[in-house]
């Protein structure tokens, strides 16, 4: 068996297009590649890959995940320089390793890093945020509603505690206000580690709901970036092309 | 001397912030960065061009016409050429609240700052949305009350043709296909802005390229009874007449080797191969095969060479061969074969449009295409073979069913049918033909071997309202009146009772609208500022289409619809699109409009030479020559006996 995981960006330019889309993206820069892929039978062949926990519309990413099947080998680099060389700019291939676990990157995903920039009409005290968020970090539970379509299209709402989620988090002020944004009178960054994947997951907009109604930061725009992803490694949140996870 | 409109301005691009983005629907519309998208950096050129395409960027991006003339634009090293979409009235009304004015996807840069502000005409109810983009630039939409330093509007496409609608508004038109001309209006302009005086000396200095029409630069005049008298120049110099160009040689001109791949699922998500421009069949109702005259074909070697380059710079998963009657193609077999042999193992299928049925087609859909065997389409546009007569649709019945047995017996089990109502000539007859023809084919189905036939037939029948074009045969013919193409429309649905027939149509407003366009004079130009002031845009997507708001802009401006729509015209009418020549002679046309009242058919420029007047244009198959290759013998005596006549 013939894998390779990449990691890679998914700059500005491209962070409105639909997963679905994005994987089209691939699909066309390896048919350019002429790289050796192995395609799936029937009608219409694709190529055989495997994306990370998708990102959501509107995100940009630098720790972004994928594994291709091959029919015959291929080196790391070569096949890093070629896809490049297919790929939009926006999407930059940034690292490669030779997978010999049978296990795919999508089922395996445990954890996320993100960075937000948070925007926020009114003026806050810098602060008295902090101390809000703080205070919010401490309590026991952070319970969030959350709102979905439910089976028969309805919106559904259920209460969810999100403390246990979250892994770590920061809380700092924004120093300069990003251009186009003036109209917002105070910014921060928050820094944080979730718990991300099929079986634990919080969403950064979820997050960001919290810290409206629980620590009173009225949020009204954001620019979020997830810059890793993480597998697990023996109960230890590890980077998907590490050595002892590729083995 | 004003000198202001000679220095390059950096201009600073728009932001649009990321919680707009996110609350418009398909934001990739607006954010360009594709692959083969083309940066450049703009300090470095001296003309900024704005390529607009009057609707959603799905469409606009469908469009090859479009696609070939960014990427020959771009070719230049003075000039950055950048497109720009209707945003969609989401993205619309953040813009206004946000004033946000328009912006290409390639620089953002406000477009109301560039040289060149440059639509594409493909169909009349677009119009409307070519103002709204011209409001969202803050560009005055009158040409009249633009100055120095702002952007000159120019327009081409099919529908320029009949410029005057649209002549309020735009500079300039361009004529006919654009490769050449466009390079030689931006040739001038680069020396203009060096030495230019004013708006009016540049546009002095293009009126003589040949198809350039500066609609300024003409006085109309109208007889008693509204219609037009006259249609001059308002100083000796300028041309009378404007006629189109076209490209000689297709082998030879430019095609580009890469084009853009969008990241958002568009109409025509594919490679689109031209084989060749022009149509030789001469259908009356059919714009397209009158003014693309005459046909120009590319050789198979040279298009197996394109389809290789530009798969691969975009790696597509698909080729779709374009052009009027691809069937028509002289190299179909050589080209079909070749391209499946050359593209099979890159795993890249062949989209083959609506071809005519034979066993050859058959066969090559089986090889090419390997996809479920459900839709066939067929487009006999009338239901009688006296109605597919007088409209010159060289297809009879014994054809239709011939091909539709020959794909049952293939397992196809679905049968899509294209038919016009409303046509010169036609009476209910015609109409019932059309349920009686579906019936035939359902015939057909039955009397398919059940072992060899696919389960579940449906016939599907489409009915379209005719609308009369310029430069058509039946450019003097009245439209039928929204009533009577209702009543003709139930008329059919109560003929249509066949468990295996469905039957959809088209309410007629739209029709009489883009009637009214079609065959529009500079008057109408009162009557489209009013329609949008009053709210309408995006016209031809049927939820916009505010058609209450239309009435009310014709009472407005003491304008009838029926004047334009619906009325029958006379031989020595004088029409507004009278001074554009397209090649195919005014005459010609009138002897086509008698042989169709008669039911006549003519045979197409592959069979013998009408002298339609194309063989003026010295090129293709008027000469003899496809592409390179000879057929036909030299036909062009007799074309140019009828010319003048």
């Amino acid at each position: 068996m013939n894998s390779i995981r990449i990691r890679f960006t998914r700059g500005e330019e491209v962070k409105f297009i639909s997963h679905l889309d994005l994987m089209k993206v691939f699909e066309r820069a390896i048919r350019r590649s002429g790289l050796p892929m192995s395609y799936s039978q029937g009608f219409n062949p694709h190529p055989q890959m495997v994306f990370g926990m998708p990102l959501s519309v509107g995100m940009t990413g630098s720790g972004e995940y994928a594994d291709f099947e091959l029919v015959s080998e291929a080196k790391p680099e070569m096949f890093v320089k070629r896809l490049n060389e297919a790929l939009p700019e926006a999407i930059r291939v940034t690292a490669a390793g030779i997978k010999n676990t049978k296990s795919n990157i999508m089922a395996s995903i445990t954890g996320a890093d993100y960075i937000m920039e948070l925007f926020v009409r009114e003026e806050l005290q810098p602060e008295a945020a902090l101390r809000s968020f703080n205070n919010m970090m401490k309590q026991d539970a952070i319970p969030v509603i959350k709102e979905s379509k439910g089976k028969d299209g309805r919106d559904t709402f259920k209460e969810t505690d999100i403390k246990p989620l979250i892994i770590s988090a920061s809380f700092e002020a924004m120093q300069d206000m990003h251009p186009g944004y003036e109209d917002f009178k105070t910014a921060f960054i928050l820094k944080a580690r979730f718990r991300a994947g099929n079986a634990a997951n919080l969403r950064p907009d979820l997050f960001i709901k919290a810290l409206s109604e629980q620590a009173g930061i009225p949020v009204a725009a954001s620019r979020v970036h997830r810059s890793a992803l993480y597998v697990d490694f023996n109960g230890v949140m590890t980077d998907p092309l590490d050595p002892a996870i590729l083995a | 001397m004003d000198v202001s409109h000679i220095q390059r301005e950096v201009l600073v691009p728009v932001i649009i912030r990321d919680d707009i983005l996110q609350s418009v629907e398909k934001p990739a519309r607006y954010t360009g960065g594709e692959l083969n998208s083309i940066k450049k950096d703009p300090s470095a050129v001296d003309i900024r061009f704005a390529f607009c395409f009057p609707d959603t960027y799905e469409i606009g991006m469908s469009h090859l016409g479009m696609r070939i003339l960014y990427n020959l634009l771009n070719e230049r090293s003075d000039t950055y050429c950048e497109r720009v979409f209707a945003p969609w009235t989401d993205m619309e009304a953040k813009m206004r609240e946000n004033h946000i004015p328009l912006f290409t996807l390639e620089s953002r840069d406000p477009v109301g700052e560039f040289d060149f502000v440059g639509f594409t005409l493909q169909y009349e109810m677009s119009y409307t949305n070519i103002l709204n983009m011209l409001d969202l630039a803050g560009i005055p939409l009158l040409r009249e009350e633009r100055k120095d330093g702002q952007p000159f509007v120019c327009a081409g496409g099919p529908c320029a043709y009949n410029a005057e609608p649209l002549a309020d508004f735009v500079d300039f038109f361009m004529m006919g296909e654009g490769e050449e001309i466009i390079n030689e209006v931006m040739d001038v302009y680069a020396q203009w802005k060096i030495d230019g005086v004013s708006r009016e000396d540049f546009l002095n200095r293009i009126v003589n390229i040949e198809g350039i029409y500066v609609p300024g630069f003409y006085d109309v005049s109208y007889n008693e009874d509204g219609t037009v008298r006259k249609v001059r120049p308002i100083k000796p110099g300028y041309p009378e007449k404007v006629r189109k160009r076209i490209i000689k040689n297709l082998d030879r001109t430019y095609f580009p080797e890469k084009m853009i791949v969008p990241y958002l699922n568009i109409v025509h998500d594919r490679i689109m191969l031209e084989l060749f421009r022009g149509c030789t069949r001469g259908c009356r109702f059919c714009q397209a095969g009158f003014i693309y005259r005459p046909v120009r074909e590319r050789t198979p070697e040279k298009l197996m060479e394109l389809a290789d380059k530009l798969q691969e710079s975009t790696g597509y998963e698909e080729i779709s061969l374009t052009s009027l009657s691809t069937s028509d193609y002289s190299g179909l077999h050589v080209l079909t074969s070749g391209l499946i042999e050359a593209m099979e193992p890159k795993q890249v299928n062949l989209a083959l449009p609506s071809l005519r049925i034979d066993s050859f087609s058959l066969d090559l859909m089986e090889k090419a295409q390997k996809v479920r065997k459900s839709g066939l389409t067929f487009a006999p546009e009338a239901g009688t073979q006296r109605l597919r007569d007088v409209i010159n649709k060289g297809v009879t019945e014994e054809d239709l069913l011939n091909s539709v047995g020959l794909a049952f017996r293939g397992g196809w089990n679905g049968v899509k049918l294209y038919f016009m109502i409303g046509l010169p000539f036609e009476t209910m007859e015609d109409v019932e033909g059309i349920a009686d023809l579906g019936l035939k084919v359902v015939g057909e189905y039955f009397r398919t071997p059940k072992e060899q036939r696919g389960k579940g037939l449906e016939v599907t029948i489409s009915t379209s309202s005719f609308v009369p074009k310029p430069f058509t045969p039946f450019q003097w013919e009245p439209q039928d009146t929204m009533e009577a193409l209702r009543n003709k429309q139930k008329f059919l649905k109560g003929r249509i009772k066949d468990r295996h027939l469905r039957y959809n149509w088209h309410d007629p407003q739209l029709s009489l609208l883009e009637a009214v366009f079609a065959r529009g004079d500079r008057r109408t130009g009162k009557l489209l500022l009013r329609a949008w002031e009053l709210g309408c845009k995006f016209d031809s997507w049927g939820e916009h289409l505010k058609f209450d708001a239309w009435m009310k802009a014709f009472e407005d401006c003491g304008l009838d619809p029926a004047f334009y729509a619906n009325r029958k015209r006379s031989f020595d009418e004088v029409f507004p699109w009278d001074h554009i020549d397209v090649g195919v002679s005014k005459k010609f046309l009138q002897r086509e409009n008698q042989k169709a009242e008669k039911a006549e058919v003519t045979p197409n420029c592959m069979t013998s030479c009408s002298g339609c007047g194309a063989s003026s244009l010295n090129s293709g198959i008027c000469t003899g020559y496809f592409g390179d290759k000879g057929v036909n013998g030299n036909k062009s005596d007799k074309d140019r006996e009828a010319r003048d006549e």
